[in-house]
């Protein structure tokens, strides 16, 4: 099997660089790829924003951009229980939204990921990299986490080692302990497998039919681009959703 | 059996054994969430966001199972 389609789990290196104190830097594809939307994001979002009216002659692109943050402050806000407590959380909603959606698109773009350095693939979708997307999970882990110390104080830790309830109450109290960490694991392995295994379906499919001229790999691509944005809303939703079930304190949810 | 031939019987095991339980999972939620749309048409915003967090909490499984045949089959 040595024509197969070459695929790899972990991103490749491309470079080392030589840091002061911290010592080397490994920077691999998908760190560049990730740096690439990063500046992306940061340069149009500063173009976007500069054009931007508060009259009532409105631009084209502005009502689009008013339609799809309304939007995501509507589906938050249903989640965190009021759009205000929405409107607190949408600059980090809509960047995580943003960054997974065109992190998994930047993957999707034909040709893109074909170009090479030294014989090492220049660019790789951000999220197809594991390690982005255990970043990304820890900071939606440590937001849940802050929003429920913020609104409940240190009685946010009673949520896990309590008496109040027996010893049935304390056992369930630690297994929602244990809980809590888990999804760590399924945030970041959910986004990864999803966008993952697209890549590699496209990748196999194109493999399978490049003897034949059958538009395949392309409806999946569509396919996939779909697929992007289900999960950046699902990100967003779990978060939105743990947000809530964390700052509302014990007593005051009916059992 | 050489150990290329067990890596790819574990790796269809691992997905095809995987898959069957969130399959049935994610029927039973799209059902109930078609029933209770039928029964309160009005209630089908609510309905379809909650409809999709469970779909996407019983998917992760299945993912699990993915990556775990992944990591058996391409990683060397």
């Amino acid at each position: 099997m040595s024509a197969s389609p070459n695929i790899s789990v972990a991103a490749e290196l491309i470079t080392r660089v030589d840091l002061p104190i911290l010592g080397t830097l490994e920077i691999t594809n998908a760190m560049l790829s990730a740096f690439v939307i990063c500046v992306f994001m940061c340069v149009g979002g500063t173009i976007l924003g500069s054009h931007l009216s508060s009259t009532r002659k409105v631009s084209k692109i502005q009502h689009f951009l008013e339609g799809f943050l309304l939007y995501i402050r509507n589906i938050t806000g249903a989640n965190l229980g009021s759009n205000d407590i929405a409107n607190k959380y949408l600059g980090l909603t809509l960047t995580l939204f943003l960054f997974i959606v065109l992190g998994s698109w930047f993957g999707l773009v034909p040709g893109v990921l074909d170009l090479r350095y030294n014989g090492v693939h220049l660019f790789r979708a951000p999220t197809t990299d594991l390690n982005a997307c255990i970043a990304l999970s820890i900071i939606a882990f440590l937001t849940v986490q802050i929003a429920g110390f913020r609104a409940l104080g240190l009685g946010y830790l009673g949520k896990f080692f309590t008496i109040k309830g027996g010893p049935m109450g304390s056992i369930v109290g630690l297994l929602e302990f244990f809980l809590e960490w888990t999804r760590l694991i399924s945030y970041s392995f959910r986004l990864f497998g999803n966008i993952f295994a697209g890549e590699v379906l496209i990748v196999v499919l194109s493999y399978l039919t490049k003897n034949y001229f059958v538009p395949l790999p392309a409806l999946v691509i569509l396919m996939e681009t779909g697929v992007a944005l289900i999960q950046g809303y699902v990100l967003i939703s779990l978060m939105t959703v743990f947000i809530k079930m964390a700052t509302e304190s014990h007593d005051s949810h009916a059992h | 059996m050489s150990p290329e031939v067990y890596k790819q019987l574990a790796f269809a095991l691992v997905v095809g054994i995987g898959m069957i339980g969130p399959g049935i999972g994610i029927g039973l939620i799209g059902a109930g969430a078609v029933q209770g749309i039928a029964r309160n048409p009005q209630a089908q915003d609510k309905i379809q966001s909650t409809m999709i967090l469970a779909i996407a909490f019983t998917e992760s499984l299945a993912i699990f199972a993915l990556v775990v045949g992944m990591i058996i089959n391409f990683v060397k």
